[in-house]
């Protein structure tokens, strides 16, 4: 390659990072900075000058912190259910997801947006629903009433269980793609040439493997989990909300007063977010 | 002693093993050489229990194998990979035989056995941080440090450049020595054969011969030593006959 033509092709990656940040940094980055601005009073409407309240105001209030600490619960319950599942469906039915039905079947809820599935917990699990109405049947309960609270509940059953429902197929699919690539089925039989028994392999191998190789796309669910809003809106409970749905909320009020509050939560959520992230990574990387 | 007799099986309408008859007594090794898809891994892996023959019979010291899974035989299976677990430190790669049989000094054991094989400085790395040479000398610890009954090994240093080759098979040699390790050492290579083995059988088409002496096996032409000496000599006279 001759000097020239060096000079053209790194001429042509600048052009390409410039338009990869023009076209996926910027706009986060001004999103982040203009939601700052307005949350310390600096634009929109009603901005009066630099002011700390907006932010003295969410944090003095609890709701933020408390949304937080209920969207931590959420992400969290949801990712160690839908692991679990999803663990046991690739260590136990690999033959099954290589071929046959359930190889096809398993990509059928990836189809389905958040919004239908959060409908689809709710005709499930609400007291007029689905489950209600074969429970009732059975005579397990005398009146549809009886029916425990699954959605609108504080626990956050219906939005773990939407969550689960969407997320075991992906993370189904992507541990059975990383036991493939780990060769975990030759691992399986050194473990066992060197005396160990399925579940001796299953425990110190297989799960630790997995768990170690997925770690970055985990940690990307639970954050995907984390910020989720329409399943928590449509199933949520009314006491206890998840961030988005707080910061949606403060912005659509019909208090214009609210909105800096709605982009203190956005920005602090997001720092929350960042903060996770490269905590999380530098340990990954530790140990990877 | 390893007695295997009448060893068959087939794959469809291919037979891999035909009526493989052998004797080893404790502490040799057995160098089998055979050119690709002869029926060498079959063999190995058919005596390690990963695979199930269509007739015959493996015993150990007189007792039947046949109904022992391949987690009870002490017939350790060492391929061309190394197949260490990526997520685990040489450490305990080397350690997971000892761990499984909870035996006791553990570290001290491994300790040692890392010592052998001069891999101290890298005990906490990962198989990922190793060089190739390097990782066959840990998968190599790992199927040795729990003394089994016999060491199948399927062409291990076949994909190790020509130097980390020879150091290995010296490491092989002194350790195998060391520990009077019963050993079926499978090879395509004519010099790591004559080097390793202290008996001699060659391998094709699914059917073992065995040799009663190194020298027999040099002289019989379809194992290619004759070939092989030829060649060098050949060399030898050329070097010796430059201007």
């Amino acid at each position: 390659m001759t000097i020239s033509e060096l000079r053209l092709l790194s001429k042509r990656k600048l052009y390409l990072r410039s338009v990869f940040l023009l076209l996926a940094v910027l706009p986060v980055v001004g999103g982040l900075l203009y939601g700052l601005a307005y949350s310390l009073g600096l634009a929109g409407a009603l901005s009066s000058g630099f002011t700390l309240q907006h932010w003295q105001d969410v944090l003095a209030s609890g709701a933020f912190l408390h949304a937080l600490a209920y969207s931590v619960y959420i992400a969290l319950s949801a990712i160690l259910v839908a692991t679990s599942a999803a663990l046991f469906l690739t260590l136990y039915f690999k033959k099954s997801l290589r071929q046959g039905a359930m190889s096809y079947l398993l990509y059928l809820p990836l189809t389905i947006p958040a919004l239908v599935m959060g409908f689809l917990v709710f005709q499930l699990l609400t007291k007029s629903g689905l489950a209600s109405r074969v429970v009732f049947g059975l005579g397990w309960i005398a009146d549809l009433q009886d029916f425990p609270s699954l959605v609108h509940d504080s626990w956050g059953f219906g939005i773990i269980l939407a969550h689960v429902l969407m997320a075991v197929p992906f993370l189904t699919l992507l541990f059975h793609a990383i036991y493939r690539e780990q060769n975990l089925d030759q691992l399986q039989q050194v473990s066992e040439n060197l005396g160990a028994g399925q579940s001796h392999f299953v425990r110190r191998i297989a799960i630790p493997t997995i768990l170690t190789t997925a770690a970055p796309n985990l940690l990307l669910y639970f954050i995907f989990v984390l910020g989720s809003y329409e399943v928590p809106l449509l199933i949520g409970s009314q006491q206890h909300q998840m961030v988005s749905v707080l910061a949606v909320q403060k912005f659509h009020r019909f208090n214009l007063l609210d909105i800096p509050q709605g982009y203190a939560i956005s920005v602090a959520f997001t720092l929350f977010v960042l903060l996770l992230l490269s905590i999380s990574l530098k340990k990954l990387q530790r140990h990877g | 002693m390893l007695t295997i007799e009448n060893l068959h099986k087939t794959y469809h309408t291919h037979t891999v093993l035909h009526q493989v008859t052998l004797e080893l007594p404790l502490g040799q090794v057995l160098a089998v050489l055979g050119r690709s898809g002869c029926g060498k891994t079959t063999l190995l892996k058919t005596v390690a229990g990963l695979l199930v023959p269509d007739a015959g019979s493996i015993n150990w010291a007189g007792a039947s194998m046949e109904a022992a899974p391949p987690r009870n035989r002490e017939m350790v299976y060492l391929s061309q990979e190394p197949l260490l677990f990526p997520h685990l430190s040489v450490f305990e790669n080397i350690a997971y035989g000892l761990r499984v049989r909870k035996e006791a000094e553990v570290q001290a054991k491994v300790e040692r056995m890392l010592q052998e094989l001069e891999l101290q400085e890298h005990a906490q790395k990962k198989p990922a941080q190793l060089s190739g040479g390097q990782r066959q000398r840990v998968a190599f610890g790992r199927a040795i440090i729990f003394l089994p009954r016999v060491l199948l090994l399927d062409e291990p240093f076949a994909s190790l450049d020509a130097q980390t080759r020879a150091s290995m098979q010296q490491l092989f040699l002194r350790l195998a020595r060391k520990y009077s390790i019963t050993a079926l050492f499978v090879t395509h290579d004519v010099k790591e054969a004559l080097l390793i083995g202290d008996r001699f059988a060659y391998m094709a088409a699914g059917k073992l011969r065995i040799y009663t002496s190194g020298e027999a096996f040099m002289e019989d032409p379809t194992t290619g030593v004759r070939d092989e000496l030829a060649f060098w000599n050949s060399i030898n006279h050329k070097i010796t006959n430059l201007p």
